[in-house]
């Protein structure tokens, strides 16, 4: 009886690994790859695609997104069946080098990328696009803000900058009148925010740090980017800057009075005028990044379709309609996830949309954000931008708070970029 | 001479024990009762709202919180990863009960032959064995997952557990081979003289001899696999899979979490580890410590 009763628990055991979810069919399964933002919404956008598409099931898988890019190159690496993914404009041209992503053109029916991209802000196009070819289109899209107080400043009766010199003067005036440190900056080398941040305000100058041939221009002390680490340089030395180490900390931090400034994504205004949680929520704006042309960093994330699923024309064919229904028009689940999320996009046409400017001129100025939306500018990604970024940003944050000098940190940053560009031309 | 302990440097250690081991409970659960407005507001009490449960409510039911119901609130702190911790929380409770099951099925006769019984290679493959964990895991996630990926066991439940059972197994086969090898000779003499086979052996008379062992060893392979994240992380495929320990990494890297959710999902997820730590941990102490002195 014993040995009955062992030898069932090993079949029992036997009967678990060998369980595998079954699939009807006819039907033809995608497998969605995401990180866990927001489940159940994509699950339910994923159910609203099914029901319009009968014959085509889409299976959702998710990881953290600290280790979405490791797992995910794990799945390719793997072989594990991967059809369409969320991509990264840092991650596209690794992937696309490597022969991991198909351009969208490979399964689109002809002219309909082409179509969608007139409506793609300029920084969200370039972020989906890799030599020339469109890869993705934007799942959800985010600039980098210059945020004020607005009562602090009209309580210090200070208008709002427009140029660096201007943030300088109204901080000056600010500490003078007992604010110990006006502006709050998100100061962690080990966050690829770090260096957007820096990108940003140097953008906001109308700095171009590298040519046409992805040669570093930076170095140059009368470039515009040269000039903003030596202006952030400058704010540190003369106590107008404390240090956060994460957006998350800056959110309360502004919350006590004690900030006026700050440069984050866009998404963290939101989390500021928060009624929530936040005890000043309304009392934050943004404000076009102070210096010449205002322009800025911006980013898109994507739905991108796999060599893989490429390759087969009927997998093909589904990917697309799945990547279309989600990111493209009339635009019904990105303006989804702009009015029930807060989630930034890419499609300009929503900005003229009556329930996002409802939904979101509750914590911003859709005009203004629209405005920066179409002047921000995309940062500069290749299949090594991720190394040197990592090597770039200690060297940045030691320059900022006066451990090495501005020119010693840009030349140092521009010599490894070459390195970089000339090792990866050679492989 | 012998000396008694300090009383007071007794209270101490024991005081800060009890502090570094209960106080981010007890932070959590405060946490977890104290809406984000509050924690965040340090003009305010903590309790000047008293007690406030919504987020367990959302955890349990996924009505929003009240305060998240404003038109101008930011819904999206409200993470719904955290609606996943019963679930994830069932989905650990299979994952590690079969882990020790599957263990204790291999590994207590593998260490019962390991050490009653001589044969070729023995040496080499107890220590092949036994050093196998000093290989870090983050060097075996690649080529494990391309295994289970061929099996197509990635995103199954069983993947993960064939995994966690392999990394407990040597300490499963190490705990019990020293508890089998201390048992007296005699009693396996007289069991062959009374005509028992091998097995017969094994599963009349060294077995039942071993239970306490077998126990202890069983819950500590319980225990790894419980609280075990990387593999989890990347075999695991849905949250109807998923195990806790992935589902709080989840909520714990994501920033934009609202704080009093975060430690809502936290304490309902230390609830059963401390109830299990309460009532099995004398019995898993005593139980490998019984193994290893016994003789």
């Amino acid at each position: 009886m014993k040995t009955r009763t062992l030898f069932a628990a090993g079949m029992l055991a036997c009967g678990i690994l060998a369980a595998q979810p079954s699939v009807a069919q006819d039907d033809l399964t995608l497998e969605f790859v995401v990180w866990n933002y927001s489940l159940e919404t994509i699950q339910d956008n994923v159910k609203q695609f099914e029901a319009a598409n009968p014959g085509i099931k889409v299976k959702v898988t998710d990881y953290t997104w600290p280790d979405y890019q490791d797992s995910l190159v794990l799945r390719f690496r793997g072989d594990t069946p991967t059809d369409v993914i969320y991509g990264g404009q840092d991650w596209l041209p690794a992937w696309g080098a490597a022969g991991f992503i198909a351009q969208l053109d490979s399964v689109a029916p002809a002219g309909a990328v082409d179509e969608l991209k007139k409506d793609i802000a300029g920084f969200a196009l370039t972020d989906v696009t890799y030599k020339d070819k469109v890869y993705g289109l934007p799942y959800y899209a985010d600039t980098i803000s210059f945020i004020y107080n607005k009562k602090i400043l009209a309580d210090a009766g200070i208008a709002v900058p427009t140029t660096w010199e201007e943030v300088t003067a109204a901080a000056e005036k600010l500490k003078a009148g007992g604010m110990e440190h006006p502006i709050v900056y998100e100061y962690n080398q080990e966050l690829p925010n770090f260096y957007d941040a820096f990108v940003a305000q140097a953008y906001g100058r109308g700095a171009e740090l590298f040519d046409k041939d992805l040669n570093p221009l930076f170095a140059d002390p009368n470039n515009e980017a040269f000039k903003q680490l030596q202006w952030i340089a400058d704010a540190y030395s003369k106590g107008l800057v404390q240090s956060e180490t994460h957006e998350s900390k800056i959110i309360p931090a502004m919350n006590t009075g004690a900030h006026a400034f700050t440069i984050v994504y866009t998404y963290v205004l939101a989390a500021l005028n928060n009624t929530a949680d936040q005890p000043r929520a309304g009392e934050f704006a943004l404000a076009p990044m102070p210096g010449s042309t205002h322009s800025t960093l911006g980013f898109a994330k994507s739905y991108v379709v796999t060599a893989k699923a490429a390759a087969d024309p009927a997998r093909g064919e589904a990917a697309w309609k799945f990547v279309n229904f989600m990111a493209g028009k009339p635009y019904t689940v990105a303006k989804r996830w702009a009015v029930e999320k807060g989630l930034g996009f890419g499609q300009l046409p929503l900005f003229q949309d009556k329930d996002v400017i409802d939904a979101w001129g509750k914590w911003a100025d859709v005009k203004a954000l629209g405005d920066q939306a179409a002047i921000a500018k995309a940062g500069t990604y290749t299949e090594y931008s991720s190394v040197w970024s990592a090597y770039f940003r200690p060297l940045l944050a030691k320059a900022m708070v006066g451990e090495a000098s501005v020119e010693q940190t840009m030349k140092d940053g521009a010599d490894r970029w070459n390195q970089l560009k000339e090792q990866f031309a050679n492989r | 001479m012998q000396r008694g302990l300090n009383p007071f440097l007794t209270f101490l250690f024991a005081t800060l024990i009890v502090l570094f081991t209960g106080g981010p409970v007890i932070l959590s659960l405060i946490g977890s009762v104290v809406p984000d407005r509050i924690l965040l507001d340090s003009s305010k009490a903590l309790f000047s709202e008293g007690l406030n449960f919504e987020t367990y409510r959302y955890v349990f039911t996924g009505q929003l919180p009240d305060s998240y119901l404003a038109e101008t609130a930011n819904r999206a702190m409200i993470s719904d990863a955290a609606r996943q911790v019963p679930q994830s929380l069932l989905n650990s409770g299979i994952i590690a009960f079969s882990s020790m099951v599957l263990n204790l099925l291999i590994g207590a006769p593998a260490a019962y032959v390991f050490a009653r019984y001589v044969f070729p290679g023995k040496k080499l493959t107890f220590m092949f064995l036994i050093l196998s964990p000093l290989v870090p895991a983050v060097a075996l996630v690649t080529p494990v997952y391309i295994m289970l990926q061929t099996l197509g066991l990635v995103g199954t439940q069983a993947g993960i557990i064939l995994v966690h059972t392999a990394k407990a197994l040597p300490f499963t086969v190490l705990i019990l081979s020293v508890f089998f090898r201390k048992m007296p000779a005699e009693i396996f003499e007289a069991a062959v003289l009374d005509h028992c086979s091998r097995f017969q052996t094994f599963w009349r008379i060294a077995l039942p001899l071993a239970l306490p062992s077998i126990g202890a060893t069983g819950l500590f392979a319980f225990m790894l696999s419980y609280s075990e994240y990387m593999f989890s992380m990347v075999l695991s495929g849905d949250a109807a899979t998923r195990p806790v320990s992935v589902v709080m990494a989840a909520l714990a890297r994501n920033t934009d979490v609202s704080w009093s959710l975060l430690n809502t999902a936290i304490f309902i997820a230390i609830v059963p580890t401390l109830v299990l730590v309460v009532f099995v941990w004398r019995f898993v102490v005593e139980g490998l410590l019984s193994g290893a002195v016994k003789g």
